[in-house]
């Protein structure tokens, strides 16, 4: 009797997490293959008739070329940033525990977690106009900037949770030098890190919208996705079709990538590394 | 095969810790030697030294006679098995096996005899494809094995390799390593805190204790002629009896008893002058006997006393009791029953006695 009760008490919580993300997700992509006119009349119902017309707006009005600034930023900021962070989360988590300076540098790297966006805006920004990188470059060294605080941490405690020294000392005596070692031994064991931090980094990089709008505002042909999107919203009449089909080709690449890489996010790599 | 030369070699940490003190040894080619201590003792610092995984802060260290303080890990020519293993666990049993080959650009043809050939001395053959989380301990342990082999290197380094096995496993794999190394005849280095393992494998042990080397010599002249107290405490199961008492007028007393001192052990000590002084007794268990030949035998040091403890271990007893106030551990053959509360006489076999300074602690000789 015990158990049904808090078996229903489970579905009920997970019922309603259930709908708070399908609900959202049906509307809009029910509304993606709408016509305009019944987005706004029949909001909830199925799309009659069936069109594909938002997305052949999206085309006519260039979407390819956001969507490939869009891949290319983030292809290469995750690139950057899996490529960077989990060598100098290697470094400070061998030398944490008997080096000041390690310590130090972790502790000042990982403070930029505590401090929000919207204080340092301003200054960002004037500081890259001056700079001249108001532009792809640019907000690509923002992003793996602001990316180093919380996947430097995330590293740091895998590494040393997971990685033992003993493999480092091993690859030592079978011929590796360092950076041979971290990369033929480190890297391919922090996998599952990689996939959790290319999802977390790669969901805040691919829908920022705050940053590209700083960076970016000049000119409208590296603009991103998420910029683009924004075209449809007006202060008087938001063009509701194309937001939706444009959400719906948002989300269709976040979801692929999700799909393949959410094996390796909590995985066990390291079993069998020692006893 | 290698020579090894350790001169006046220091441990001394950044906050003045001492973890290795004045460390001296010549190592001949292909010797099996074994570093043994209780925990803490320096051994493992000593072969990390040795393998260039730790600085060596004072001293030389020489591998055929080329001074190698500053020579990196991997171009010392050695192999070293470690305590957790350190499989690498992204590979299969053949990649970790292969990996040091192939970073030494060995040819493909030539790893792939390598491999092979250890895997089936260690009898690894079947699982070459297999990750090492699907083995299980002692195959983990082979593997390792496997990994320092193929290389053929100068030196082997073992830092405890066993101690994380069961005692059934652990036996076999003792002897395995005996077999390899009577195969590939490296010089190997040891680290272990199991006297048994030490015994049992070594051509020479170094005995050391908070850093300092207390012995090095072959296991049974460590046995048969401990330099000090400690080395004849820590080598040998169950351990050393020791008891205090006073050399008076050629017999050593103690609790009003006597026991009489044959002519070679007693010179010595008059020699040194401990006639009237007090010194400690060491003997081992199986140097106590009560059977009536060994009691006629060595009539002039009996001692009657009641058993505490009897433990049977099949063919022996081993019986706990007290000779005035110092606790005797004696192994006794399990021809009569032996029972807590009995009176028995028992008597110390005087020639395999050794006396020991109680202030320096070092055997008197």
């Amino acid at each position: 009797m015990e158990q049904k009760k808090t078996n229903l008490g489970h579905y009920l919580i997970l019922g309603v997490g259930f709908l708070l993300i399908f609900i959202p997700l049906y509307l809009t992509v029910m509304s993606a293959f709408k016509e305009t006119g019944q987005i706004t009349g029949d909001f909830f119902g199925l799309p009659n008739p069936f069109t594909f017309d938002n997305f052949a707006r999206l085309l006519e009005d260039g979407i390819g070329k956001y969507f490939v600034n869009s891949t290319l930023i983030s292809v290469v900021s995750i690139a950057l940033i899996t490529l960077f962070v989990p060598m100098a989360a290697f470094s400070i988590a061998r030398n944490i525990s008997n080096k000041k300076a390690f310590a130090l540098m972790y502790g000042f790297l990982t403070l930029g977690i505590f401090v929000p966006f919207q204080v340092i805006m301003i200054p960002i920004t004037s500081m890259m106009t001056k700079f001249g990188l108001s532009n792809i470059p640019g907000l690509i060294i923002l992003y793996l900037a602001y990316a180093v605080p919380q996947t430097l941490f995330l590293y740091v405690g895998y590494i040393k949770l997971a990685i033992p020294i003993e493999l480092d000392e091993a690859a030592a005596i079978d011929g590796c030098g360092k950076f041979k070692m971290y990369f033929k031994i480190a890297f391919p064991l922090m996998k599952p890190m990689h996939a959790t931090t290319l999802i977390i980094n790669g969901l805040w990089i691919w829908n920022d919208f705050l940053l590209p709008l700083l960076i970016l505002n000049k000119d409208d042909a590296t603009w991103t996705l998420p910029l683009f999107q924004y075209n449809y919203q007006g202060q008087y009449f938001s063009d509701f079709g194309p937001s939706f089909s444009s959400y719906v080709v948002g989300i269709s690449v976040i979801l692929l990538v999700y799909l393949i890489f959410q094996k390796y996010i909590i995985s066990g790599m390291t079993n069998g590394a020692v006893k | 095969m290698a020579t090894m030369q350790l001169k006046n070699i220091f441990k001394i940490y950044d906050n003045g810790f001492e973890a290795v003190k004045d460390f001296n040894i010549d190592i001949e080619h292909g010797e099996f030697i074994v570093f043994v201590g209780p925990s803490g003792c320096g051994k493992s610092t000593t072969l990390r030294m040795i393998a260039g995984l730790e600085d060596i802060s004072k001293g030389e260290f020489y591998i055929d006679e080329r001074l190698v303080n500053d020579v990196q890990p991997k171009d010392r020519d050695i192999a070293m098995v470690f305590q957790s293993y350190a499989l690498y666990p992204h590979m299969s049993v053949y990649d970790n096996m292969a990996f040091g080959l192939k970073l030494r650009k060995v040819d493909k043809a030539e790893i792939d005899k390598k491999v092979t050939d250890a895997a089936k001395m260690l009898g690894l053959d079947h699982l070459l494809d297999r990750k090492p989380k699907a083995l299980s301990g002692g195959q983990r342990q082979r593997v390792a094995l496997g990994r320092a082999v193929v290389r053929h290197p100068k030196v082997f380094l073992m830092d405890e390799p066993l101690s994380n096995l069961d005692a059934k496993l652990r036996g076999h794999m003792r002897a395995e390593i005996i077999k390899l190394h009577k195969n590939v005849g490296a010089t190997t280095i040891y680290v272990t805190h199991d006297q048994t393992e030490a015994m049992t494998m070594a051509d020479r042990i170094v005995v050391m204790k908070d850093g300092v080397v207390q012995q090095i010599d072959t296991p049974k002249e460590i046995y048969d002629m401990p330099e000090n107290l400690f080395v004849a405490g820590f080598i040998g199961s169950p351990t050393m009896n020791f008891i205090n008492g006073t050399i008076k007028n050629g017999k050593f007393v103690v609790a009003g008893k006597e026991f009489g001192i044959p002519g070679g052990k007693y010179a010595a000590l008059e020699k040194g002058g401990y006639e009237g002084k007090d010194v400690v007794l060491g003997i081992r268990p199986e140097g106590i006997g009560g059977e009536p030949l060994f009691l006629e035998t060595f009539a002039d040091a009996t001692f009657k006393s009641t058993i505490n403890v009897a433990e049977l271990l099949g063919p022996d007893y081993i019986i706990h009791t007290m000779l005035g106030e110092a606790s005797i551990t004696a192994v006794v053959p399990a021809r009569e029953t032996m029972e807590m509360g009995k009176e028995v006489t028992l008597a110390f076999d005087m020639n395999k006695a050794h006396f020991f300074d109680k202030e320096t602690e070092l055997r008197i000789r």
